[in-house]
């Protein structure tokens, strides 16, 4: 109950900070909308090297704006010193994960789909009728995106090249999470779409498995 | 420790909300009141004075009505104004059976309200009131 409610309230503090200052969501839009354009002029795609190549490029782009967007997910709490604050008021640390996390994966997915219409008309793929499925695989990835970045930022934060440290942690363990993420897209993108169930399941496992860690030793991850 | 982007009010009722205080609303603007910020409680934290923003930590460290406070140089950045205020707020709480425990350097409008001094030197304790020592030897840094 405790756990619910302190998440729900840093869940909110998160959104009215972000809505505020609108640092992450502007960063990542404008990064994801100069990756799209910029391959859109250089390659001029038909459709079917869009189908082809596209979902690599979209979860690449999605990639690098997600670590864009968790390097500061800890960093903002260092400046006013406002994570011992919030140590010493939430029991449970993990309600602490659980909101920065929700906020993460939300302003992830909002991007995407902002996206996803402009890489739709750029790359000339209709997407429209399988949008719903689209979005299933988003949340999906960006869930795995955001529980990794939301717990390896933790880390770097306190770390000494921190800058570096996240992306170096991030991207080799992200592999996995981003072949199936691209697979089960590049399914849905293809002339006759197809929403491949074991791609799914990989990214489900994927996210429970460390959602569950998360669970377990966040707690350490916040200490210095 | 509080939080830029939201308003003074917010971060109180925030962080009342966490540490599970009854009524978290009246509580913050109650506070809010008691360390003169009440009529800013909708600005930004981002928009105070330093010495504001010392308030609004202070307010938030008394959310719960906690029975031992620590404060690392209390009055850093404040106006004589705030000091005075400080004093005032650290005199009615210890006066209410309230323990705290600051670090200070020097003696100041603060430092006197200590009830009990105890000078550190590398670590070590080198004079301490219950051993005898003078309090305002100890505060204005002389042979104590």
């Amino acid at each position: 109950m405790s756990l619910m409610s302190n998440t729900s309230a840093l869940f909110g503090k998160e959104l009215r900070t972000e809505f505020r200052s609108r640092e992450l969501l502007t960063t990542t839009v404008i990064f994801i909308l100069v990756v799209v354009v910029l391959f859109s002029f250089t390659f001029d795609p038909t459709a079917t090297e869009s189908r082809r190549f596209g979902p690599g490029l979209l979860w690449l782009a999605f990639l690098f704006a997600a670590s864009l967007m968790l390097q500061p997910c800890f960093l903002r709490e260092q400046g006013n010193d406002t994570l011992s604050a919030l140590r010493l008021s939430v029991p449970d640390p993990f309600a602490i994960f659980l909101a920065k996390l929700a906020a993460n994966t939300l302003f992830l997915l909002m991007t995407e789909i902002l996206m996803i219409p402009v890489f739709a008309i750029l790359y000339n793929v209709p997407v429209l009728q399988v949008f719903p499925q689209l979005v299933l695989v988003l949340f999906l990835g960006s869930l795995g995106l955001g529980v990794t970045g939301t717990a390896l930022s933790a880390i770097s934060a306190h770390a000494r090249m921190r800058e570096l440290m996240l992306p170096l942690l991030l991207l080799p363990l992200l592999t996995p999470l981003l072949i199936a993420s691209t697979e089960a897209t590049a399914a849905l993108l293809d002339p006759k779409p197809a929403l491949r169930w074991d791609w799914l399941a990989f990214l489900i496992a994927f996210d429970v498995i460390f959602l569950t860690a998360l669970w377990l030793f966040g707690e350490y991850l916040l200490e210095e | 420790m509080a939080y830029d982007e939201l308003s003074a009010e917010e971060n109180l009722w925030l962080f009342a909300r966490l540490q599970q205080v009854a009524n978290p609303g009246e509580r913050a603007a109650e506070l809010l009141r008691a360390v003169g910020l009440a009529e800013r409680k909708d600005s930004l934290v981002r928009t105070f004075s330093r010495g504001m923003r010392q308030r609004v930590a202070i307010a938030r460290a008394l959310l719960h009505a906690p029975s031992v406070l620590l404060f690392d140089e209390p009055s850093t950045g404040l106006d004589p104004e705030g000091v005075a205020w400080l004093a005032g707020t650290l005199r009615g709480l210890r006066d209410a059976g309230c323990t705290i425990l600051m670090s200070v350097h020097g003696e100041s409008e603060i430092a006197s309200l200590a009830t009990r001094a105890v000078r550190l030197d590398a670590g070590s304790v080198a004079a301490d009131t219950r051993a005898g020592a003078n309090l305002h030897a100890i505060l204005s840094f002389a042979d104590a």
